[in-house]
């Protein structure tokens, strides 16, 4: 998986992530931001494949954020991407933006 | 967030991952985190990035790269120390490393699976607590499919191809056969939507099948066994450590707790049908089936 920092701001980053999220360390990239105590959203419109030990990353990632009272967004993707988000329980688990 | 929401985290994170400290030895310690924890062994992914000035001491890499070889020779068979960041274990264990696997592409992360040594009562009860229940499963009624022997039936009709493997169990081969099967199925022309469901099956499959199906004892192999045509194709997966798992309750359909959903979710989702055969701690074969949706065979699933 790839990312591009496109926006960051005071207390807020967005990440736009390409390719497959499909390794359990592929997000090990926004702890630097759990660090700065930043909050981020990743723009998944580019990842066109997930399976659930990228899930599993995912919602490793969003539960350390959140434990430091911040959150980890998704946004933007595809319907089978987020149909398999949604299998896994992306819903409850996840912090979906649109 | 609602309290409820908030304690139905806690139970799931414990069934995803686990974060882990590995100790090489008093002045290195490498972090990364475990899925796949038995009484007597388990496997871990563990991130080798903030390690590169200790690997270069020990003289592990090569042309200023990691050296999987030099670490699996300075690593293998040795006895390290690891501990889990909870409070369900409190002292560090001894574990004796038995595999060494490159795991990502990005080259910084190894999997390693190993066997507890040295474990007091004490410990052996922390360990059972991260284990999966095994509770009930002599009472269960075995699934059997319909759909796959009726898939079969028409597949053979018309020239299968039948394809045999017999592997090493690493992570590399699951991601090489999960993209072989994807394109076997853009061969026959699966639709686009059928070609990433099922390389998503066949990902979960034998990802659980390396994860779940590495062995200390017997054969530390997968075999895979491929029948396609354009009506459709069967994945046959088959681990030699026979590790029991209900597959009950995603057969029923019943509504199943967040702790379940992960790979056997997707892939009762995504198949047609599938099925699990378990000789407790000889084997264990995972079979999928699904048709061609572009040919529509409505009469498979009768």
């Amino acid at each position: 998986m790839k990312h591009l920092i496109s926006n960051e701001e005071s207390d807020f980053v967005k990440v736009e992530c390409s390719g497959a999220l499909e390794n359990s360390m592929d997000l090990n990239f926004i702890e630097v931001y759990l660090s700065e105590n930043k909050s981020v959203n990743l723009i998944m419109t580019e990842i066109t494949y997930i399976n659930s030990c990228g899930f599993g990353a995912l919602v490793e990632e969003t539960m350390n954020f959140s434990d430091a009272n911040l959150k980890v967004m998704v946004s933007g993707m595809n319907s089978q991407v987020r149909k398999t988000m949604e299998i896994l329980g992306g819903e409850v688990l996840l912090n979906f933006l649109d | 967030m609602s309290e409820h929401l908030h304690k139905s985290r806690l139970v799931h994170r414990s069934s995803y991952c686990r974060k882990i400290k590995l100790f090489l030895d008093s002045e290195e310690i490498l972090t990364g985190i475990t899925k796949d924890i038995s009484p007597h062994s388990l496997s871990m992914f563990i991130s080798l990035k903030g390690a590169i000035p200790y690997l270069e001491k020990k003289g592990l890499l090569k042309d200023n790269k990691i050296s999987l070889n030099k670490i699996k020779k300075f690593l293998q068979n040795e006895t390290v120390l690891i501990s889990f960041e909870d409070d369900n274990i409190k002292e560090p264990i001894d574990i004796r490393i038995l595999r060494i696997e490159s795991s990502w592409k990005k080259g910084y992360e190894i999997f390693i699976a190993g066997q507890f040594e040295n474990i007091d009562e004490f410990i052996a009860k922390g360990i059972e607590n991260y284990c999966p229940e095994e509770k009930g499963k002599s009472d269960k009624k075995k699934y059997i499919s319909t759909k796959i022997p009726n898939l079969k039936e028409f597949i053979e009709e018309d020239h299968p191809n039948k394809l045999n493997f017999d592997f090493n169990n690493s992570y590399s081969h699951v991601i090489l056969m999960r993209d072989f099967i994807a394109s076997l199925t853009e061969k026959y022309n699966f639709s686009a939507e059928d070609v990433y469901f099922i390389k998503l099956i066949a990902d979960e499959v034998l990802m659980n099948a390396f994860l779940y199906g590495s062995t200390t004892e017997g054969r530390d192999k997968t075999l895979l066994n491929i029948m396609i045509n354009s009506q459709g194709i069967i994945v046959e997966v088959t681990d030699f450590a026979g590790v029991y798992f209900d597959d009950t309750p995603y057969h029923v359909r019943k509504e199943l707790s967040l702790k379940q959903l992960g790979g056997l979710a997707l892939i009762e989702a995504y198949s047609d049908d599938w099925q699990v055969d378990i000789e407790n701690k000889v084997q264990t074969t995972l079979t999928f089936c699904k048709s061609n949706t572009a040919l529509n065979s409505d009469k498979i699933n009768q």
